[in-house]
C-alpha cells in the first residue's frame, strides 16, 4: 500500500522534477525503472495532489502496467481504489491501470467489478470517479453472473436518483447497455419521453445509447427529431444528430436534413449523412416519393457523397421532371468539386 | 473619476499581459484539421486537432483530457502554461473537404458523450464491433488517439508499428480504426518509436521515420 506520510513529503515528484529539469527525460525513466509498485503508486498519488496526474499519468502508466504484470494482490489494489483519503484522480488512475492490465484483465474480474459498482453507487464520491467507474463496467453480462436481484437494480438506482450528477446518471445508462441490464431501455425511454424534464448531459447519453440499441428505431427517430429541433443546447443538438446518424433509416436521414445546420453545425450533420450513404442512394430513385428524392439529393450534395453520383446521373437521364433534373445536375457538379474523403467501405451496414 | 477609470483599465491590461495563462493565443500557421501539440506529461506531450471555421470566428482544439470525454477547447485552454509545438500536417490532406472529413470525425468523437478516457491505451472499441471501429464504437480514447483516429478513420495514415518489430523495419498496419490493428497502437512509450506510441512519437520528436506527420514551418 502507498504510504500517506511519504506522499505528503512529495519525495518522488521532487526528485522527478529535478531530474527532468536537468536533462531530456532519460534520467526520469532511469529513476522510475528502479521503483516498485508501492513507489510508483506513491508517485502517482503525489502527482494527483499536485494537480497534474490527468496529464502526467502518461509518464507513469507503462511503469504501473509493468508492476501489475507481476500480479500483485488484488485485495491491496482494491483497498487503494476504495480509500477516500486518497485523491480521486489517483484512484481513477489506479482503476484505469487495473482494468486495462493485460495480465489481470480487470474488466472481467468479479472483485474489480464489485469495486467499481461500490464506487458508482456511493453518492459521497466525486462525480468524475463515479462516471469513470461506470464507464469501465463494460463486460457483457458481467454482474449477472452473481445472479441476484439486488445487483440487477444497482445501475437503475443510480439512474433514478435525481440528486446524482447528470454525467453519472448518463454513464449508468451506458453501463446498463454494455452489461445487458434489463432496465436499460426503461431508463432510455424515460429520458426520451420527457426530455424537457431532464438535464442536457443525460439527454445526450440517452440519445446515443437509444440509437446504439438498434431497437424501436421509428419511435426513437421521432423523439430524437423533436429534441434536435427544439433543444437550445448545441451539445445536445450534436449528440442527437450523431444518434440519428447511427439509426440510419430513411426517416432518420430526413430528420437530420430537417434540422440541418442548427448552431452552424453543418459538419456533424454531414458526417451523420455520410455514414448513411447507402440509405441516401436508395432514396435517389424515381420509385420513391418526390419529396424523399429531393431531400436525398440535397443530402448527397451537402455531404459530398461520390457513391451517389451514379444514382444522380440516373435521375438526370430518366426523370421527366426538369426541376428534379436541375437539382440533380447541381448536386453532381457540387459533389465532383467537393468530394468527401473516401472511407465508405468502413461504414458497415448492420 | 476619469483618472480612476483609466487607472483601473490600465491595471487590468497589465495584469492580463503579465500572466502566461491569460495571454491571448495568436494564430500563426495553423490550417484547419492540423494536429497540434504542446509540452507536458514529462516529455510525453499533449495532442489535439485544430479546428477553425470558414469565417475564422471559431477556432480551438479537439482534445481528450484526463477529466472527461473529447471536448472542443479554446487554444488558451489547450496550451495553458505549457509550451506550444505548433501545427503538424499530413502532406496527403490537401483539400478543404478532406480537412472537413477529419473535423467531422473529431465532432463525432465529441458528440459521443458516452466516450471514456484512458491513460493506458491509445484507443479501445466497444465489444463486438465489425472489421472497422466507427466513431460510435470507440469506447475510450487518449489524446494521441484523437489525432490518430480522426486521421486514420479517413484513410490518412499517421503512425504504424514496425514491420519487423525492430528499428530496422518499416511502418505498417497504420489504421487504428481497423479491428486487427488498434491493439498495436496500445503500447504507450517514446523510447522505441517503432513499436511505441505517444503524442511525442506521433509528432515526430522521436524520429521522423515512424510518423507521417510533419511540423508545419
Amino acid at each position: 500500500m502507498p504510504d500517506k506520510s511519504i506522499i505528503v513529503k512529495k519525495n518522488h515528484s521532487t526528485k522527478i522534477n529535478q531530474l527532468y529539469s536537468n536533462g531530456n527525460g532519460k534520467e526520469v525513466h532511469d529513476y522510475l525503472s528502479t521503483l516498485g509498485l508501492k513507489d510508483i503508486l506513491e508517485t502517482a498519488a503525489e502527482f494527483a495532489e499536485e494537480g497534474h496526474l490527468s496529464s502526467s499519468g502518461l509518464l507513469l502508466s507503462p511503469y504501473l502496467q509493468k508492476e501489475l504484470d507481476k500480479k500483485p494482490a488484488l485485495t491491496e489494489i482494491e483497498k487503494i481504489i476504495l480509500d477516500k483519503d486518497f485523491n480521486y484522480n489517483f484512484r481513477a488512475f489506479v482503476l484505469d491501470g487495473i482494468t486495462h492490465s493485460k495480465t489481470i484483465k480487470g474488466f472481467n474480474d468479479d472483485q474489480i467489478i464489485n469495486t467499481m459498482l461500490s464506487i458508482a453507487k456511493d453518492s459521497s464520491e466525486k462525480g468524475f470517479l463515479r462516471r469513470f467507474a461506470l464507464l469501465n463496467l463494460r463486460a457483457p453480462n458481467s454482474y449477472y453472473k452473481k445472479g441476484t436481484t439486488d445487483t440487477q437494480s444497482e445501475l437503475i438506482d443510480i439512474f433514478n436518483d435525481k440528486n446524482t450528477p447528470a454525467e453519472v446518471r448518463g454513464a449508468a445508462i451506458t453501463a446498463m447497455h454494455r452489461t445487458g441490464d434489463p432496465n436499460f431501455l426503461t431508463a432510455v425511454e424515460e429520458v426520451l419521453n420527457s426530455s424537457s424534464n431532464h438535464p442536457d448531459e443525460l439527454i445526450r447519453c440517452a440519445a446515443i445509447e437509444a440509437a446504439k440499441s438498434k431497437k424501436n428505431k421509428d419511435s426513437y427517430t421521432q423523439k430524437l427529431r423533436e429534441i434536435a429541433n427544439k433543444t437550445q443546447n448545441k451539445d445536445v443538438y450534436g449528440s442527437t444528430i450523431f444518434s440519428l446518424g447511427i439509426i440510419g433509416s430513411s426517416d432518420a436521414v430526413i430528420a437530420i436534413l430537417d434540422n440541418y445546420g442548427r448552431f452552424e453545425d453543418n459538419l456533424s450533420c454531414d458526417s451523420a449523412l455520410k455514414r448513411n450513404y447507402k440509405t441516401i442512394i436508395s432514396m435517389i430513385n424515381l420509385n420513391q416519393p418526390q419529396k424523399n428524392i429531393v431531400l436525398a439529393i440535397k443530402a448527397a450534395k451537402v455531404a459530398g457523397l461520390t457513391p451517389a453520383l451514379e444514382a444522380l446521373e440516373q435521375i438526370v437521364a430518366s426523370s421527366q421532371d426538369q426541376s428534379l433534373i436541375n437539382i440533380a445536375k447541381d448536386a453532381i457538379s457540387y459533389i465532383k468539386s467537393n468530394p468527401a474523403s473516401d472511407n465508405y467501405q468502413k461504414w458497415e451496414v448492420e | 473619476m476619469k483618472f480612476l477609470k483609466i487607472l483601473i483599465l490600465t491595471s487590468a491590461v497589465l495584469i492580463a499581459l503579465s500572466s502566461p495563462a491569460m495571454a491571448a493565443w495568436t494564430r500563426n500557421k495553423e490550417i484547419n484539421a492540423d494536429a497540434i501539440y504542446r509540452t507536458g506529461a514529462y516529455g510525453y506531450n499533449h495532442a489535439g486537432v485544430f479546428y477553425i471555421n470558414s469565417t475564422g470566428s471559431t477556432f480551438g482544439s479537439y482534445e481528450a483530457r484526463g477529466d472527461g470525454p473529447v471536448v472542443f477547447s479554446s487554444m488558451n485552454d489547450f496550451i495553458g502554461t505549457e509550451t506550444y509545438y505548433g501545427p503538424h500536417y499530413r502532406s496527403t490532406v490537401d483539400t478543404s473537404t478532406e480537412r472537413d472529413s477529419i473535423i467531422q470525425t473529431c465532432k463525432d468523437l465529441a458528440n459521443n458523450s458516452t466516450l471514456g478516457y484512458t491513460w493506458t491505451d491509445c484507443l479501445n472499441p466497444e465489444s463486438n464491433v465489425g472489421s472497422y471501429i466507427s466513431p460510435d464504437e470507440v469506447a475510450e480514447i487518449r489524446c494521441d488517439g484523437v489525432v490518430e483516429y480522426a486521421y486514420e478513420w479517413n484513410n490518412f495514415w499517421v503512425w504504424g508499428k514496425s514491420s519487423t518489430g525492430t528499428s530496422s523495419g518499416t511502418p505498417t498496419n497504420h489504421d487504428i480504426s481497423y479491428i486487427n490493428y488498434y491493439g498495436e497502437h496500445n503500447n504507450l512509450g517514446k523510447d522505441s518509436p517503432w513499436v511505441e506510441l505517444s503524442p511525442y512519437v506521433q509528432r515526430g520528436a522521436a524520429g521522423t521515420s515512424w510518423t507521417l506527420l510533419k511540423k508545419r514551418v
